[in-house]
C-alpha cells in the first residue's frame, strides 16, 4: 500500500497525526523561537483586528480634529468678521482723518540746510523748501516735539524759518493744564518766558504750554515748553513764568511746515498774498 | 437561518470576544470557554477529521494570548475535537442532556490534557487549583452552550414573527 492510498483510507487519522504534530512542534521549539514564532503568528492572524482597530483609533483622532478645526473655523470666520468691521471702522477714520488733515493741517517735511551760528545774533534755519513747494511767509513750522517757529523769507527752492528764540516774536499761549492763557516770548535776557499772566493764575512748576490758536498766527494744539521757573516778585502785577522749550534748536532734525490751514481752524488766516521772495515775513 | 446556523453565529460571536470575557467577566476566574463551544459545535455535527482541524485552529488562536503555552492549548483542543467527532457516533445526538453531559466531560479531558502539557506531565498542587476552575468551567461552559441554544432558539421565532407579515404581502 502507498503512503498516498493509506492517506486516502485513514485520512482522519493522517489529520489527527499532522495536527498532534504540529502541536508536539509549537511546544518542544526552543523558546525565544516560540515566542517569535508566536510573534509572528499573532501579527498575521491579528492584522486585521489591529487594522480595524488602528482605523477606528485613527477616526476617532479625525473627528476630534475635525471638530477642533470647525471650532477653529468658527473662531475664524468670527475673527474675520469682526476684522471686516475695524477694517471699515478704520476706513472711516482714515476719511475722517483725511478730511480733517485737508481741511485744517498740511504737514509738508522739510530738511534743515544750515543752522545760525548764534542763536542770540541770527535766529534762522534754512530748509529745503520754497515757493515752488507751496511754501508762503508765516506758515508755522513745528516738529513732532512743537512748535519750532515761522517761515520768514522763501525763495524758488529753499527758505529761511524763524526759530522761536527770537526777540520780535510772540506766539500766544495756553497752560494745557489750567487753560491759563499768556503770551509766549524769548528774550536774550530771560530766554524762553510766558507773559501776561495775573499773579492769581493757576500756574505751577511743571505745566506745559502750547499754543492758544488765538493771535491771527499759530494753530492750536502745538507744544512750546514746561514751566521751569516761577516768581512773583513784591509788587509786581504779573508772575514771572520762565520756560524750558518743548524743541531744542541744538537737536532739530525733521521739521514740518504746516502749508495749509482750514478758515474753521482758531484765528489762523492763511497767508496767500504774500510775495515769493519777500524778505520780511508777517511778525 | 436554521436554528443552528443561529447558534454557530452566536458561538463565533462569542469566541471572538472570549479574549474580553475572560479578563473582565470571569467571576472566580471562571467563565464560560466560548472557544471550546465553537469546537463543540463544529466536531459533534462535522465529525473528528473538523474537529480535529478546527480544535488546531481554535487552541492556536487561543494560544496567541499567551506566548508562553504556545502548542499546548493546540494540542488539547486538537484531542478534544477528535474525541468529540468520535463519540459523535455513539451517543444520542438529538438528547440534549447526552450533549451537555459529553461537552463537560470532553472538556473536562481538554483541560487535564492542558494542564499536563502545561505542567510537564506531572501537574502535582497545581491539580487543586485546576479542579478548583475546571469543575465549575466545564458546568459553565455547559450552561453556556444552552443558553447559546436558547438564545438561537428565541431568535429564530423572533426572525420568524418578523417575516411573517412580510411574507403575507
Amino acid at each position: 500500500m502507498t503512503l498516498t492510498g493509506w492517506l486516502r483510507r485513514h485520512r482522519d487519522r493522517a489529520v489527527l497525526i499532522v495536527c498532534l504534530a504540529v502541536s508536539f512542534f509549537l511546544l518542544t521549539i526552543p523558546e525565544t523561537l516560540r515566542f517569535t514564532l508566536a510573534r509572528a503568528l499573532a501579527a498575521a492572524a491579528l492584522a486585521p483586528a489591529d487594522g480595524a482597530v488602528w482605523l477606528g483609533r485613527h477616526l476617532e483622532r479625525l473627528r476630534g480634529e475635525n471638530e477642533e478645526l470647525r471650532e477653529r473655523l468658527m473662531t475664524l470666520s468670527d475673527d474675520l468678521g469682526r476684522a471686516e468691521e475695524y477694517r471699515k471702522e478704520a476706513a472711516r477714520l482714515r476719511r475722517l482723518l483725511d478730511f480733517r488733515a485737508a481741511e485744517s493741517y498740511r504737514f509738508l517735511p522739510a530738511e534743515l540746510l544750515s543752522y545760525p551760528l548764534s542763536f542770540r545774533e541770527r535766529n534762522l534755519v534754512r530748509v529745503d523748501r520754497g515757493r515752488r513747494d507751496g511754501v508762503r511767509p508765516g506758515m508755522p513750522v513745528v516738529s513732532p516735539r512743537g512748535l519750532i517757529g515761522a517761515v520768514h523769507t522763501v525763495h524758488a527752492y529753499h527758505a529761511e524759518v524763524q526759530l522761536l528764540a527770537s526777540h520780535n516774536f510772540a506766539v500766544s499761549c495756553r497752560d494745557m493744564r489750567s487753560r491759563v492763557l499768556g503770551v509766549f516770548k524769548w528774550d536774550p535776557r530771560r530766554g524762553f518766558h510766558v507773559d501776561r499772566v495775573d499773579l492769581g493764575e493757576d500756574v505751577q512748576v511743571g505745566d506745559r504750554f502750547m499754543t492758544s490758536g488765538l493771535g491771527d498766527r499759530f494753530p492750536e494744539g502745538f507744544l512750546l515748553g514746561t514751566v521751569t521757573e516761577l516768581r512773583r516778585p513784591p509788587g509786581a502785577l504779573r508772575l514771572e513764568i520762565q520756560l524750558a522749550p518743548a524743541v531744542p534748536i541744538q537737536t532739530l532734525e525733521d521739521v514740518f511746515i504746516v502749508t495749509r490751514v482750514s478758515e474753521a481752524a482758531p484765528g489762523f488766516p492763511l497767508p496767500t498774498d504774500a510775495p515769493a521772495d519777500s524778505l520780511e515775513a508777517s511778525p | 437561518m436554521r436554528e443552528s446556523r443561529l447558534q454557530l453565529f452566536l458561538l463565533v460571536l462569542a469566541a471572538l470576544f472570549y479574549p474580553i470575557t475572560e479578563r473582565w467577566l470571569a467571576p472566580w476566574q471562571v467563565t464560560v470557554d466560548w472557544p471550546f463551544l465553537l469546537l463543540f459545535w463544529i466536531a459533534f455535527r462535522r465529525g473528528r477529521v473538523a474537529g480535529c482541524f478546527y480544535g488546531l485552529l481554535l487552541g492556536l488562536l487561543r494560544d496567541l494570548a499567551d506566548f508562553s503555552q504556545l502548542g499546548a492549548t493546540a494540542l488539547s483542543f486538537t484531542l478534544g475535537g477528535w474525541l468529540l467527532g468520535t463519540l459523535r457516533e455513539k451517543v444520542d445526538r438529538e438528547n440534549l442532556g447526552v450533549r451537555l453531559l459529553l461537552l463537560a466531560v470532553v472538556y473536562l479531558l481538554v483541560q487535564a490534557v492542558f494542564l499536563f502539557v502545561r505542567t510537564g506531565w506531572s501537574p502535582g498542587a497545581a491539580f487543586l487549583a485546576w479542579l478548583r476552575y475546571a469543575l465549575p468551567g466545564s458546568v459553565l461552559s455547559a450552561a453556556g452552550y444552552l443558553a447559546s441554544l436558547l438564545l438561537a432558539a428565541f431568535l429564530r421565532e423572533g426572525l420568524g414573527l418578523l417575516r411573517e407579515p412580510l411574507e403575507r404581502r
